[in-house]
Formats: structure tokens, sequence, C-alpha cells
């Protein structure tokens, strides 16, 4: 207990009426290396948040070295001598090195001019001891990730960190720079820091940990020494639910290939991705964070450029095209990111509900019918039974996430597209109005739409998908039937190909 | 029942007032006006009134497509400056001038130079993302140069040039005097049916307020922001004409100090500068307010330093008064 | 909570109005009735104003000025309000344009919505203001120009008070040319324009060039025109690219002495800036004669100056406009100003005069 630097007891957190941290019981050794694994949705992010101040926990205590913590913002976490480094790094790229280290304390002189050249000094001297050859007066932005990541992290010692925190420290990161941050590691951990590591790289993480942790749909399920567990241990423990939730079944039968895509290239994530989708089939598409999931669906759709590859749809090569096109093709694609991407959030619910299916609706010189439009509105919201009392009068920022979602879903539906593309379209969404999405899905494949379905949470897609692909790394990484869906294997394949080349 | 329906009526009632605001703000100093300024209500006055209203309602409107995008037009002023100094030209002593065709092919040209200042304003925008506020900046800087090097130099001499055929300044008011009330109101007809009932329109509320969206959606963004600029510079044209003819000259300077009103009217009359809520039929009633507002400080016979003093003053008070509509709630950007 | 508000903004509403509305009234009371105006409001018809004969009746004028930014048109503007004081009958409205035809031409057509009974105009745009004329014409209202014309036939005024500023200019340099003679002394001349747009600053420029055209052979040469569009900047970079150029000029036409400070600077740039005598003078001819002008004269700076009346314009101006509503003809509708040539010589005798 006296060894431990980080102790948290019943670490509870809910956001809007939903536990998404039920009770986190976990002790940090002093000087140690500890692993923390689990799924996406799993909690880690939010008790990272919770660790660092961004959340307030509603229930229970967290003590560092013994004495109580209670952070009310970030910089209680920093004078706790607890640093982050974010999957996203905090630097800001238009100023230097020097500034960005030393942004949240600049020296001041008499006369609160910044002593520039005593900050580029100290910085020199502080990166030094990552063997970091830069220039302090470098922008940040003209650096390569691996050199921010080291910055980052020297941030942390600025603050003569105790706790360091990394979260998917490696998904930017070459070979080299790996080895390299590894180094660091080490060498953090023999001058006595203690070190949190967040990671999906289960070979990382056996690597670099003493202990690790598993988070499991918001419940802390294990914690233990790394030597006295395995990485299938590891997979059970991060998958090993009990798939209780029922989903909805239909009758329907699958037809012939409508869309294929060969060797996709596109961006920075996605490298070599195929698959095939059939008339009436329900796809899942899995993959961890920096998988490239989204990415090959926005590649798909039109919205990024393929820099490699073959799309053929209905027979036809259907390559670069925009998103106009594809959807006058018949295709659709329900974001991930409805606030931004989906819905116009200070308009009501009608004008949102026809803005796909306009030009549909234009008569001669585009004239709208209105008449027309607010009738396919009306049987919109009742077919997905949306809950909204005006849909001229309300807004879509008034509804409740899983409204929201259905006004998204209603706006595709109603223009009746034959492929259909939904990123994590039940993020965000109540239980009760989960069920009726994953009807509505089941209803458009039995309608012979076909459905492309990505999404982070594993059981969703074994519940509703006739076949899942699993991609890792921008590539695939292996596909199974529904007569063959197992947590294990289809997290095993996400993982598969964790190291970067 | 009776109550839910009486509350519906309300409710109704409610979000037209909502709506059309400045309509009921202009009705108030209407009536002032009619009831206290002397002179105000007659005929005379009241067709001066309706052909200042014109030209700006003109080129007010052109200006609302683009602030219905969070952009801003300055080029407009320098299309009117362009557009009086060669139509005035074109008319007087250029080989046209005299033919019968003069006038139509002087009104296409100077419409057809607005719509080039539009074409490459979009251009600008849509494809080479510059913002708004620079692409039009630079032309209008361009523009105000081009119609001044005309006047002065390219034709020694007089700068601003008289002696337009009378036909022309009929378009101006002259004689006939309905003809620029009846061209504007037609044109604010087919630009408000153009952003209220058609696919386009619709299309460039949802670009407005979130062009993302808008862009997965299938809308054309980049093609209708280019239209948008286009409109505005084809009737920045049209209201060229119409001042011209109503001055009887072209200026080269007759738009720069119209900036302010043309901006001041699309504002006050609603629309939102950051985009996506307002319309055509907003930009009337402020068009409306404000020459409401000049008008009656004149007939007042306020000293000049007054009357500036005034008309900013009442623009804040309606810019207020729409802030308040605005988050009502109704209208909110919604950052629930 | 909603209802709250909407109230609030409809009393705001209503305020503003109602504020507007009171000043308007308040305004009426301290401001005189306008001339004994018609029962009905209809549009002015051709005809003049009904009552117009007979004194112990008061009139209103409109008086239409483009800007107040030059001492000539401070003191002609002071001589109207002076004179319509003086003669006690004279109710003065007036409108300021601010360099902006469109709104001068606007502001015009609510002085006779008024029902002024005469408006005088300075106009800003010669060209643009025949559209003003015309309203004033057609509701039979006499419209004055003070000191800037219409173009040439694109409109009728009632009467146009002028300096006849083609035939000072060129007296003035026809004076200078011989005194040049005399003195045998020849120049090289930088000649600043006004701005192009005043028909004025036309004339001025046509005088001083048939002069030299006529007279000038070998005395003048005018080497370089610098249009300044009256504004010191432009005139200022003019100057200064002008003398750089033709670093030989020892003389220059000042169309009006409004135009004294960019010719100061920039001859002080380049050390010219001396009297007469020194080695370094560059002779200098204005127009205008007002207080700066003057005062060049006084210190030696400025060999000739035609003085425009601007206080007898602006007093012909009201008289013109008195007469004219009265129902009197004209003898000539151009009353010309041949001014006053005040030069080196004889400044001390008349120096007082004007």
């Amino acid at each position: 207990m006296s060894t431990d630097i980080l102790t948290l007891k019943g670490i509870r957190k809910s956001f809007f009426g939903t536990e998404v941290l039920h009770g986190i019981d976990i002790s940090i050794r002093k000087g140690s290396v500890h692993g923390l694994v689990g799924e996406n949705g799993a909690g880690k992010s939010t008790l990272m948040n919770v660790i660092g101040g961004v959340f307030h926990a509603d229930e229970g205590e967290m003590m560092v070295d013994g004495k109580p913590y209670l952070p009310q913002s970030p910089k209680d976490a920093q004078k706790a001598h607890i640093a982050f480094v974010h999957q996203e790094l905090n630097l800001f790229s238009n100023l230097t090195v020097a500034e960005n280290l030393f942004i949240e304390d600049l020296p001041l002189g008499a006369f609160k001019q910044v002593k520039y050249k005593q900050m580029e000094k100290e910085t020199i001297k502080y990166l030094k001891d990552f063997q970091v050859n830069v220039n302090p007066k470098t922008k940040v932005e003209n650096l390569s990730m691996g050199v921010r990541q080291s910055i980052e992290i020297a941030k942390a010692l600025i603050i003569n960190a105790d706790v360091v925190i990394f979260d998917e420290p490696t998904t930017s990161l070459t070979k080299v720079e790996k080895d390299q941050l590894f180094r660091i590691i080490a060498d953090l951990k023999a001058r006595n820091v203690t070190i949190i590591y967040i990671s999906h790289i289960l070979e990382d993480v056996f690597e670099l940990c003493d202990d690790i942790s598993v988070l499991r749909d918001g419940s802390l399920v294990a914690t233990m020494p790394a030597e006295e567990t395995s990485r299938d241990d590891l997979i059970s423990l991060m998958v090993g639910r009990k798939l209780e939730n029922v989903y909805p079944t239909v009758e329907k039968t699958i037809g012939e290939e409508v869309l294929r895509c060969e060797h996709i290239a596109s961006g920075p994530l996605v490298k070599d991705a195929s698959l095939s989708l059939h008339r009436g089939e329900i796809l899942g598409v899995f993959g961890l964070m920096g998988s490239g999931r989204t990415e090959l669906m926005r590649a798909l759709f039109g919205l990024d450029k393929l820099s490699g590859g073959e799309i053929t749809y209905k027979g036809k090569p259907f390559t670069h095209h925009t998103p106009k096109q594809a959807i006058e093709a018949g295709i659709a694609f329900v974001t991930e990111d409805r606030r931004d991407e989906g819905l116009l959030m200070p308009k009501p619910v009608e004008e949102n509900l026809l803005l796909v299916h306009l030009p549909a609706l234009a008569g001669k010189l585009g004239v709208v019918d209105r008449k027309k439009g607010e009738d396919l509105a009306d049987q919109s919201i009742e077919a997905l039974h949306t809950k909204v009392q005006n849909k001229k009068t309300q807004m879509a920022c008034n509804l409740s996430g899983g409204n929201q979602q259905k006004v998204v879903l209603g706006k595709w539906i109603m223009h009746e597209p034959e492929v259909l593309i939904l990123d994590e379209p039940t993020r965000g969404v109540d239980v009760g109005a989960k069920y009726e999405i994953y009807t509505i899905i089941q209803e458009r494949a039995k309608e012979q739409s076909c459905v492309l379905v990505v999404s982070s949470e594993m059981e969703e897609l074994m519940g509703i998908c006739d076949r899942i692909v699993v991609m890792s790394a921008g590539r695939m990484a292996g596909e199974i039937e529904r007569s063959e869906f197992e947590q294990n294997s289809i997290m095993e394949m996400a993982l598969a190909g964790g190291e970067k080349a | 029942m009776m109550k839910s329906k009486a509350k519906k009526q309300d409710q109704k009632f409610q979000t037209f007032l909502q709506d059309n605001i400045m309509l009921f703000v202009f009705l108030v100093f209407l009536i002032c006006g009619v009831l206290f300024v002397d002179k105000f209500a007659s005929a005379y006055n009241i067709k001066n009134y309706l052909k200042n209203c014109a030209p700006l309602l003109v080129v007010s409107t052109g200006l609302t497509y683009v602030v219905l995008n969070g952009g801003i037009d300055f080029s407009t002023t320098s299309i009117i400056s362009l557009g009086s100094v060669l139509g005035a030209h074109l008319l007087v002593d250029s080989p046209l001038a005299g033919t019968p065709l003069a006038i139509p092919l002087t009104i296409i040209i100077v419409v057809g130079i607005g719509l080039i200042f539009g074409v490459v304003n979009g251009l600008a925008v849509s494809r080479l993302k510059m913002p708004s506020f620079v692409a039009t900046l630079s032309t209008q800087l361009i523009g105000a140069g081009l119609a001044v090097w005309f006047g002065s130099v390219l034709f020694e001499g007089a700068v601003s040039l008289g002696g337009l055929p009378e036909a022309f300044r009929a378009i101006g008011g002259k004689g006939i005097f309905w003809l620029p009330i009846v061209i504007a109101a037609v044109i604010f007809l087919i630009f408000n049916w153009l952003i209220r009932r058609t696919v386009f329109g619709k299309q460039i509320y949802a670009i407005g307020v979130n062009p993302r969206t808008a862009e997965v959606s299938g809308v054309p963004v980049k093609k209708n922001i280019f239209l948008l600029f286009v409109i505005s510079g084809g009737l920045a044209g049209v209201a060229s004409i119409i001042y011209t003819a109503k001055n009887g000259a072209g200026v080269p300077t007759m738009g720069d100090a119209m900036f302010i009103d043309i901006v001041g009217s699309v504002v006050i009359g609603g629309t939102d500068p950051a985009g996506g809520f307002g319309g055509v039929k907003n930009t009337l009633y402020g068009v409306m307010f404000l020459t409401l507002v000049s008008n009656i400080l004149n007939l007042m016979g306020i000293e000049w330093f007054y009357v500036d003093l005034i008309k900013g003053v009442l623009v804040i008070a309606a810019a207020v008064l729409n802030l308040i509509f605005k988050n009502l709630g109704v209208r909110g950007r919604g950052r629930a | 909570m909603k209802k709250w508000r909407k109230i609030v903004a409809l009393l705001l509403a209503s305020a503003m109005a109602l504020s507007v509305a009171a000043c308007g009234s308040k305004k009426e009371e301290t401001g005189g009735e306008a001339a004994p105006a018609p029962a009905e409001t209809e549009a002015p018809e051709a005809e003049a104003p009904a009552e117009s004969t007979g004194d112990g009746e008061t009139y209103t004028i409109g008086v239409a000025v483009d800007t107040l930014d030059t001492q000539f048109w401070m003191a002609n503007y002071q001589a109207i309000k002076d004179r319509a004081a003086e003669l006690g009958n004279i109710t003065l409205v007036e409108a300021i344009a601010s360099a902006d035809a469109n709104v001068q031409n606007q502001q015009i057509q609510d002085f006779i919505a008024q029902g002024v009974d005469a408006v005088i105009c300075m106009a800003n745009d010669g060209a643009a203001i025949a559209a003003a004329v015309d309203e004033c014409n057609e509701a039979g209202i006499p419209i004055i120009m003070n000191n800037r014309p219409v173009v040439e036939g694109t409109a009728d005024p009632d009467a146009q008070v002028l300096s006849d500023n083609k035939q000072m200019a060129y007296e003035e340099m026809k004076w200078f040319i011989e005194k040049s003679k005399e003195e045998n002394k020849s120049y090289k001349c930088l000649m600043l324009i006004g701005d192009l747009g005043d028909g004025n600053a036309v004339e001025r420029r046509d005088g001083y060039q048939a002069a030299v055209d006529e007279f000038g052979e070998g005395v003048v040469d005018i080497v370089l025109s610098v249009p300044t569009e009256w504004d010191h900047e432009v005139a200022l970079a003019g100057l200064q690219s002008g003398l750089a150029s033709n670093p030989d000029i020892n003389m220059m036409i000042l169309p009006s002495d409004f135009l004294w400070e960019p010719v100061q600077t920039a001859l002080t740039e380049v050390d010219k800036w001396a009297p007469i005598g020194d080695d370094k003078h560059v002779a200098c001819i204005s127009f205008d004669g007002d207080e700066t002008g003057k005062q060049m004269l006084a210190d030696g700076y400025c060999w000739a100056d035609a003085a425009q009346s601007a206080a007898l314009q602006g007093e012909t101006c009201v008289d013109t406009a008195l007469s004219l509503i009265k129902g009197e003809s004209l003898p000539n509708r151009d009353i010309k100003d041949s001014g006053l040539l005040v030069t080196c010589d004889n400044f001390e005798e008349v120096k007082d005069s004007f």
C-alpha cells in the first residue's frame, strides 16, 4: 500500500444518466510501468480524464502518494505531478519547441517580457535527455510525430511528473521512433517515474509493463503482474462478457454481389482493403481505433480520395466519384459524427429529413413539392418512431441522441438507397432506440438493400450482421460468417498486425 | 382540445412575429411618419421613396445570397460605379450611341460586367478557398480603380458623363415613375421565390448552417457557393443601371458610399451574418426601413450631423432587436 | 420569460419611433412652417407655387451643400446664412451630401417634397445634378447653381452664380506673362488641376492654357499637368513625382488656394520653398483669394491670386433666389463674377477688399 503512488477506490462516473464507470478500484505501484488494456468504449479514456481532472467522478476517491487527490481541473493534476501524453498531442503547431515546452509557465523578466534565451537553453537541456537534437526555435509543425512526442514527454518532465500516462502512444510512430519511445520509458522508469501505459497492442504491453489491468464495459475486471498472464487470457478478459442483449431477427434472402472494392488505399490509414457486399446482406466491419474503418467508408462514399484500388458497383466500375454521384447511384452514408456531418443542428427536423431527397422532390425549375415533402417527412417520423412534437419548429439540437440518429437515418432512407453505409449507428443512443435502429437496419436488408455497418461494439455486430470483416492497421485481417461468430477470434484478428511496419 | 388549438394559434402568431419583426418595426415607423411628419404622405414623396428603395433592394437582394452563406461581397459598390461609367459612355459617345439597340445592349453589357465580377469572386471563394472578405475586397479595389481610370484617363476631360437618352432615364423613373419600382419588385419576387421554394435555395440555407453536413448529404457545395457570388455580382449590375438612369449620369464614384446602406439593409432586415438564417424577404424589410429613416430625417430638416447619428443608433437598435428574438430559442444556434 | 422579451422588444421599437417623431414635431415648432403650403399634399405640378408675391410672406429655401471643407465654401455658406438673416423673411433648410452625388439628388427631392420655394445648390457632380435640376423644373421650383455649374447642355437651371473661371484664369496668366517679359524671365511650369468632374476646375485650366497658348511663347512652358481630385494627398503625391522627374521646374499654377499646403510641403522637401527674390524661389500663381492666399501674397510666395468673391456669390444666390420666387425674370441665366485679380503689385491697395 505504501508503495502505491496512485490509488482509486470506487470511482463511478455517469453521463446523461448512463453510467460509464462502475466503481473502479485500482492501485498503481510506485516506479512501475502499469499497462491498461480494453476495447473501444471500455472506459479507458474516461478513467484517464477523471484522473487528469477533466471530469469529476460522481463517486469514489483517489489518492496520490497517500494523500487525498481531488482535481478540479487539469491544472490540479499538474500540481499533483501527474502528466499526460495524449494520443492527439497537445502541442501548438505554429509555435516553436521552446514556446511549447514552457507554454504553461513562461519565464518572465522584470517587465513581463519573455526570457527567450533562457527558455531556449533549458529546452536544449531537457531534450538532450531524450537524445533529441532539435533547434528549440523550430516550429512544431515542421517536426515528425516521433519528435513531437518527445517534446510532449519533455513537457511532462518539466513539471517533475511522478506519474506519466501514455494514451495509445505508438499509433503514429515509425518503428524507429517506437524503439526510441521504449528507451525513453525505460529511462523514466530508472528515474523512479511511474508510467501508466494504455494500448491495444498487446505485444508492446507485455514488453513494457510490470502490471496489467483490464477494463471491460466500464468495470475493472482484473489486475495482475504481466508475467502471470498471457495474450489469450487478456483477450478473453477484454471481451469475455455474457452476450445478453436481444437482437431482432428477420427472414430474408441474400442475393448477388452489389458492391466490391479491391485493394483500396486512401489517406494515411487505409493501406489495402477489400470487401464484397451482397444484396440483402448486413456486413459488419470491426476494428480498433486507427484501423482505418471509417476512412475506408469515407473513401467508398467519395468523401476522401482514393490513392489506389478499384470499386465495382453493380457490375460497373465506380471509382473516383463525388458524394453526390454516390447518392445518385443509390449509396447512402450515415457518418460517425452526426453533430458535425449528419445534421443541421439549429434547423428544424423537417428540413433535416428532406436534405438528401430534395432534388427528387423538385419539379420544373427546381421548385420543391412542399406537400410531398411534408408527407414523406411524416412517414419517416412514423416509420422510425422518432419522437418529435412539431417537425417544423423543433430543431435537431433539441432532440435526444437516439432521436437525432433516427432523423439522420430517416433522411437517408427517404431516398431509398440500395447500399446503406452506417458508421457507429448507435453511438450515444439509449437502449430502447438502439433496438429500434437495429430493427430499421434489418428491415432495409429485408427490402433487399445492402448494409455496411462499422462499429466498435462487437456485440452489436455479432447481433445483427450476417458476416463480419475485421480491419487492422489499414488492411483486412479476417472474415467470419455468422455461424462462426466468436468474440475471442474476432478480437484476435483485430489485434493482429498491430505493429507498424 | 380548445386550449391546444388556441395555444397553437398563439404559437403561430409568435413565430410569425419573430420571423417578421422588422416588418412590424417598419410599420410602426411608417405610421409615425404619416401622423407626425409633415409632407411625408404626399404623392410626390411616396413616389420618391419607392424610387429610392428600388435600386437598393436590387443590389441588397443579391448580397443577401452571399450573406446567407456567411460571406460578404465588397465588390458590389465597384460594380455599381464601373457599370455607371461604362454604361454612360456606351450610351453617349460609343459607336453604339443613338442606335436603336443602344439601350438594351448597354444593359446587357453592364449586367455582364457584374456577372464577370461575380464569376471571379465565386471562383476565388469556392475553388481557391479564399475567404470572401479578402477576395471581394480585392475585386472591389480593382473595380473602383477601373471606374476612375475609365472615366478620367480613357476619356479625357470630364469624369462624369451626363446627357443620357430619355428612354434610358425612364428606367430610373423619369417620366414613368413606376418603372424602377416594377423592375425591383419583379427581381424581388424572382429571387425570393428562388431562395424559398427551389432546391437551390434550400441547399443554400443548409450550406450556410453546416457545409460539411451539406456536402455529405449530396449538396454540390462548391458549385452553389460559386453561384451565390454570380448572383450578387449580376444584381449589382442591374442596380448600376437603375442608379445611373435615376441620376441621369455615369459617375465613377457612384457606388462608393453605398456599402453601409447595402449591408445595413441585409443585416437590419434580419439575415444572420454568420449564415444559414434570414432571407430575401428580410432584406426587403431592411431596405424599406433604412430608406424610410433617411426620408423621414430629411423631411424633418434635422441638422445633417444628427442624421448619421440617428441612423447609427437605429441600426444598432434594430440589430439588438434581432438578437433578442434570435435568442428566444426558435432561431438559436443550438449548442445543446 | 419569452413573453416578457417580446414585450420589451416591441416597447423598444415603439420608443425608437416615438423619439424620432417627437424630435420631428419639436423641429417643426422651432423651425417654422414651410412656406404656405397647399392644403392638399399633391405633387407640385408645373405651375409655380400659388402664393409667392407680396412682402410679409416668409419663404423657405433649401440649401444643398456638397462639402464644407475649404475656406471658400465656408465663407460662401456663411454669407448665405447672413444674407437670409438680414432679409428676415427667409428660412433655410440645409442638407449636406458629403461628396455623394446620389445622396444629393435624393436630398433635393426631399426639399421638393417639403415644399421649399427655391433651391440653392452646390453641386457635387455637374453631370449627375441634372436629374435634380429636372425635378425642380417639373415642380416649378427655381434652382440656383452656387458656383458650380451643370455640364453645359444637360440641364436648365433657373440661374447659375459662377465665377468667370476661364476669364479670370486667362487674365491672371496674361498678367503674369507680361510681367515676366518685363523682367526677362522664362519659366518651366507645373500646372495643378482640380477635380475633373468640377466644371470650375476645367474652366480654370482652359483659361490658363489659353493665355499660355496665346502669349506664352518662350516665357511660360507648361511641362507637366497634375490632376488633384481636389485632394491634398493626391496632390502631394503628384507634386513629389513631378518635381522628381522635372527638377528644373520653377513655376506652379494652383487652381485653388486650397492647394497651398501640399505645394508648400513638396517644395520644402526639395528645398525650393522661398519667397520672391530668393534664388530658390518657385513662382506661384493661384485662384480663390481666401485667407491662405492672402497670407501667401503678404509673405511673398505668391505672385498673383484670382480672388473669387465667396461672400458676394453666396449673397447673390440668395438675392437671385428671392427674385425668382417672386416671379421676376433675370437678364442672364448665368451671373458671372469676374472676381478680383490680386497681384504682388497691387496687394497693398486691395488687400482689405477681398
